[in-house]
């Protein structure tokens, strides 16, 4: 088998969602490896370790949350594309994840169209 | 009811960029919204009409709503409510939009009109069709069964609780069984077995929500959640209920800060045994669906 060319890092500390997610980016594109992370900690280790092209955080997760791993994968990375992927989507989180540098911001549960749109944007 | 911040739907749907966005979110300003945003936001006049009272109000001394009154756009009880909207933080955006020359006032218009109907679309579709009566008594009956309940909850304003309540039922009806009712039975005793998720809401108003039921229930519940063959209780059952409070919850965080306010999530736990009787429950909300009873716990702080 070959080895795949593109890296998505999709972090939630749902394992639903991180199937869910995965399971949609394979059929959209099967030659994108998908990494998951847990938590935002485990996120920016990742991040450093396999430079995704695209990144999808959830915010509400333990350790780090993920406007905090944003922050930092931004500071550190300032080319990272990461999307927000969170249940709360009120105006003040949008605030926050745009200050802090994402791309966009989709709002659990997500819409298929607008996730395809995005991962063929950025891949 | 909201179940996205406009913002977002700027955003998702490619109307504006991620930088221009920002840029307007981020601005120390107070805006103040005008009365023909309103009116367009309330389908209570078109842009076309707005511009007619603009052009009026710069041959004459007389205000927006009084001009609109004259020609018959607006009567006097619209204009009292829209200005009691006035400083209702869910149309600043639209009016920073406008100030920032981002929209005209006829490309606003159509994009506030493909949002409500986006926004009539999850609710309405055929999970609502011919249920509207039902769904209008079964508000009435929430309400009713939550001040039964209320005086054990706490700080958070009564219509805030209803509010959050009857989401929950409408999210019951959207993704899991849209013949649930709520079951007002007498026997409110609560399965030995229950399982629960919780969820601490934080910030403006505080208290914790919990989603329980008896494990078969439980499991069902997760299978239909998540769209998937799941028939015991596992990480992935624990998962996919723990995630639908979470849409829930975030849902409530949007609906809720159309009205000014902000509040916060925790992450969900799950409780089981002996942690789950034993925690306080100042209101139980007893649901009936198509998979079993499933309970709305809320418990104030």
């Amino acid at each position: 088998m070959s080895e795949k060319t593109k890296k998505v890092l999709v972090c939630d500390d749902s394992l639903l969602i991180r199937m869910q997610l995965k399971d949609f980016i394979s059929k959209v594109d099967a030659d994108i490896e998908v990494i998951e992370a847990t938590n935002g900690q485990e996120a920016y280790q990742l991040f450093e370790e396999n430079q995704p092209a695209l990144v999808f955080l959830d915010i509400v997760m333990p350790e780090l949350n993920g406007i905090e791993c944003l922050r930092k994968i931004k500071s550190n990375f300032e080319d990272a594309k990461v999307v927000i992927l969170s249940s709360v989507g009120n105006k003040d989180m949008l605030k926050d994840a745009l200050k802090a540098g994402a791309e966009n911001f989709l709002q659990k549960p997500w819409e298929e169209d607008s996730m395809k749109k995005i991962i063929e944007t950025y891949l | 009811m909201l179940h996205q911040y406009f913002g977002n739907y700027l955003l998702n749907n490619g109307f504006i960029s991620a930088e221009a966005l920002n840029k307007v979110l981020n601005q120390n300003r107070s805006t103040r919204v005008k009365l023909g945003v309103l009116a367009i936001n309330k389908d209570l006049m078109t842009s076309e009409q707005v511009r007619q009272v603009h052009a009026q109000q710069k041959k004459m001394d007389k205000k927006f709503g009084e001009i609109a009154i004259d020609l018959g756009y607006l009567s006097e009880q619209d204009v009292e409510s829209l200005l009691s909207e006035q400083k209702v933080g869910a149309v600043q955006l639209t009016q920073a939009l406008l100030d920032d020359d981002i929209f005209t006032l006829e490309e606003l218009e159509n994009i506030l009109n493909q949002y409500k109907a986006y926004m009539m679309s999850e609710y309405s579709s055929e999970n609502f069709s011919n249920t509207n009566n039902k769904n209008e008594s079964t508000t009435e009956l929430i309400n009713s069964y939550i001040k039964s309940q209320y005086d054990l909850f706490g700080i958070v304003p009564l219509d805030v609780v209803n509010d959050y309540t009857n989401l929950f039922y409408r999210n019951l009806i959207r993704f899991i069984d849209n013949q649930a009712f709520l079951n007002s039975a007498p026997n409110k005793n609560l399965p030995k077995d229950l399982i629960l998720v919780k969820q601490e809401i934080k910030e403006d108003f505080n208290f914790d929500t919990y989603i329980g039921a008896d494990p078969e229930t439980y499991v069902k519940l997760a299978a239909v959640y998540a769209k998937m063959a799941i028939e015991k209780r596992d990480a992935l059952a624990d998962a996919s209920v723990s995630e639908y409070l979470n849409l829930n919850n975030g849902l409530f965080t949007v609906n809720i800060s159309e009205e000014n306010y902000s509040v916060n999530l925790n992450p969900p736990t799950i409780l089981d045994g002996e942690d789950a009787q034993t925690v306080t429950k100042d209101i139980v909300v007893p649901f009936m669906t198509i998979i079993g009873n499933i309970y709305l716990i809320l418990q104030g702080k």
